[in-house]
């Protein structure tokens, strides 16, 4: 507890407590993502692993706007990344679903018609 | 009042939707498809040509004029190949897809601000994925999922890189960039961001740490899919993006001298080169050859890219219509071969131009150009990318490009003895090509390579050199 409140006072000594606590969040919950495609055999486990990875990118970009006094053009972006985002988890879901009624599992490993 | 360059987004938009609800028909989508994408290849032809001599038309904005003419060049042949290669009894899908892909692509080149580029790069890659994937085949599915996969990393951290440059610059336009630029602060936080976008833009164009994607989806494409993606679609989202990356990449450092990343990525180039020649000698299968031959051509884009200087990029705008022109020849070859033997295996046949003589000789000057033979217009782009590389003093890699272009004459000297030419086999003796529709995009692209090899000062004057003029 004492090692956490000397880091937040360490943070806002420096100016920019904000700023380096969200965009450090920001990049961490991206490496958790890149973590959780990297250690699972699901095809499941590895879209949300991206889903992951692209809410750290929009933290990140929440970030960076209230960073660079911005906040307005950012809640635009973000409203267009999330429908973009919809877009391709729904085209990665039908993908899983196709594999799944071809092949019979959903193991990115034994998905091997294609070699060499 | 609408800018010019919006016209090339909306129009094929607006025709998707139309052919969207053309499903029953037969051959509407497929005319209607065909005559929209002619009539903007003509008309983003004429506009290059009317601004040609303005005082404003240079650099950046040639660059996506010209990518401009490639994609409805591209797309004009590949919806005219599969409006006759097309089985579905979806047509109206397929070629609102085929629309959305070709408006997705001009808003990549016409964006002026990395958000947008982001936007139109996931428009293409979900129709990617689409395409792929359509006909409903196991294999077509898993080369879609590794493309998939692969795509989405390499756009989250574009993502990623964006929200670092709206940090640094406070927002996101490449003209804010520039500013920042020559405001001159920080350099060093520009250098590392560039290069966060750059690792990005190399997974979407398939070098060579990053391509395993590749293959796998362009052999499990069917043939105008594949001629598609090896042809305009890597090229656009990937390379083109890398190419402005390069060019802000040496506008912040002043050049070659001490431009680290640039260097950096010359070498994932010289790497992809090599890796993409020395593969491609030992596949089994004619569109497998291409797809590591297409991994090949890629380095030597990116080489010249990073490099940065006026001749080198001129090099690398020539070489990225050149390969746009003879890869999807060569795919739109195998697509032929496929249709007429059922099988692109290389082992399974020979003596094809005994029963096919004009998917032999259209293919074979195809090989040629991509290996770099003089009357073609492949050489000069080479030619232009190694002298630059020798010029700006790095002489080993300029040997391995070099000696990396005689192994792509080996293995497509390999492909054309053991495929085309020597004694025909007894599987080949009923097979025949008959079909004009097939032959069409064949032959218009084998008059470009050699009308562009041949009239190479007609193409330096009107297409590199204004596009130079601000780099010197």
């Amino acid at each position: 507890m004492n090692s956490v409140s000397g880091f937040f006072a360490y943070l806002s000594a420096c100016g920019l407590e904000n700023l380096q606590f969200n965009y450090f969040a920001a990049v961490m919950m991206f490496f958790i993502g890149v973590y959780t495609m990297a250690a699972s055999r699901n095809l499941i486990r590895l879209l949300i692993g991206l889903e992951i990875s692209s809410k750290g990118c929009m933290l990140a970009f929440i970030a960076a706007g209230s960073a660079a006094g911005n906040i307005q053009l950012v809640q635009a972006l973000l409203i267009l990344m999330i429908s973009v985002e919809a877009v391709v988890v729904s085209s990665g879901l039908i993908l899983i679903i196709r594999a799944f009624r071809q092949q019979g599992n959903i193991d990115p490993t034994k998905l091997s018609g294609l070699k060499g | 009042m609408i800018a010019p360059e919006n016209i090339f987004v909306i129009i094929p938009l607006a025709a998707a939707i139309v052919c969207a609800f053309l499903n029953k028909k037969k051959s509407a989508p497929a005319i209607l498809a065909n005559a929209v994408i002619a009539a903007c290849l003509l008309f983003c032809v004429i506009s290059f040509f009317e601004r040609l001599g303005d005082d404003w038309f240079y650099g950046e904005v040639v660059l996506s004029s010209f990518m401009l003419i490639i994609i409805y060049l591209i797309a004009a042949a590949v919806a005219f190949f599969a409006a006759f290669a097309a089985t579905t009894k979806r047509r109206g899908s397929y070629f609102a897809i085929m629309l959305v892909i070709t408006a997705g692509m001009a808003g990549v080149v016409c964006a002026k601000d990395f958000f947008t580029l982001y936007v139109y790069i996931e428009v293409v890659s979900v129709c990617s994925y689409a395409l792929i994937s359509f006909y409903n085949r196991p294999k077509s599915t898993e080369g879609a999922m590794r493309y998939f996969y692969l795509s989405s990393i390499a756009s989250a951290i574009l993502l990623f890189s964006i929200s670092m440059l709206f940090m640094h610059t406070g927002a996101t336009s490449y003209d804010a960039l520039v500013q920042k630029i020559l405001a001159q602060n920080d350099g060093a936080a520009l250098n590392i961001i560039l290069a966060v976008m750059a690792l990005a833009f190399m997974i979407k164009s398939g070098l060579f740490p990053f391509h395993s994607w590749t293959p796998d989806a362009y052999e499990s494409a069917t043939s105008p899919v594949s001629a598609l993606l090896a042809g305009i679609v890597t090229k656009v989202v990937g390379t083109y993006a890398l190419v402005v990356v390069c060019m802000l990449l040496s506008i912040i450092n002043f050049g070659i001298e001490n431009n680290p990343i640039g260097r950096a990525v010359m070498w994932f180039g010289l790497a992809s080169i090599i890796f993409g020649a020395l593969n491609a000698q030992e596949q089994k299968d004619f569109k497998r050859m291409l797809a590591y031959s297409s991994i090949s051509q890629m380095g030597y884009i990116t080489i010249a890219a990073a490099l940065a200087t006026p001749l080198a990029m001129a090099g690398a705008v020539f070489h990225m219509f050149n390969h746009a022109a003879f890869k999807s020849l060569l795919f739109f070859c195998a697509g032929n071969v496929k249709r007429a033997t059922g099988s692109t295996e290389i082992d399974s046949m020979s003596g094809l131009q005994t029963k096919m003589p004009h998917t032999a000789w259209t293919a074979t000057i195809a090989m040629l150009s991509t290996a770099g033979l003089p009357p073609f217009s492949g050489f000069w782009s080479k030619f232009f990318i190694i002298a630059a590389l020798w010029q700006a003093g790095f002489y080993g890699m300029a040997s391995a490009a070099l000696f990396a272009s005689v192994l792509t004459l080996a293995y497509f000297l390999k492909l054309q003895r053991g495929m085309f030419f020597g004694k025909p086999s007894e599987n080949i003796s009923d097979i025949e090509e008959k079909n004009f529709g097939f032959l069409t995009p064949c032959f218009v692209f084998s008059f470009i390579i050699i009308a562009a090899g041949l009239y190479f000062p007609f193409i330096y004057d009107n297409f590199l050199s204004p596009f130079i003029r601000v780099l010197q």
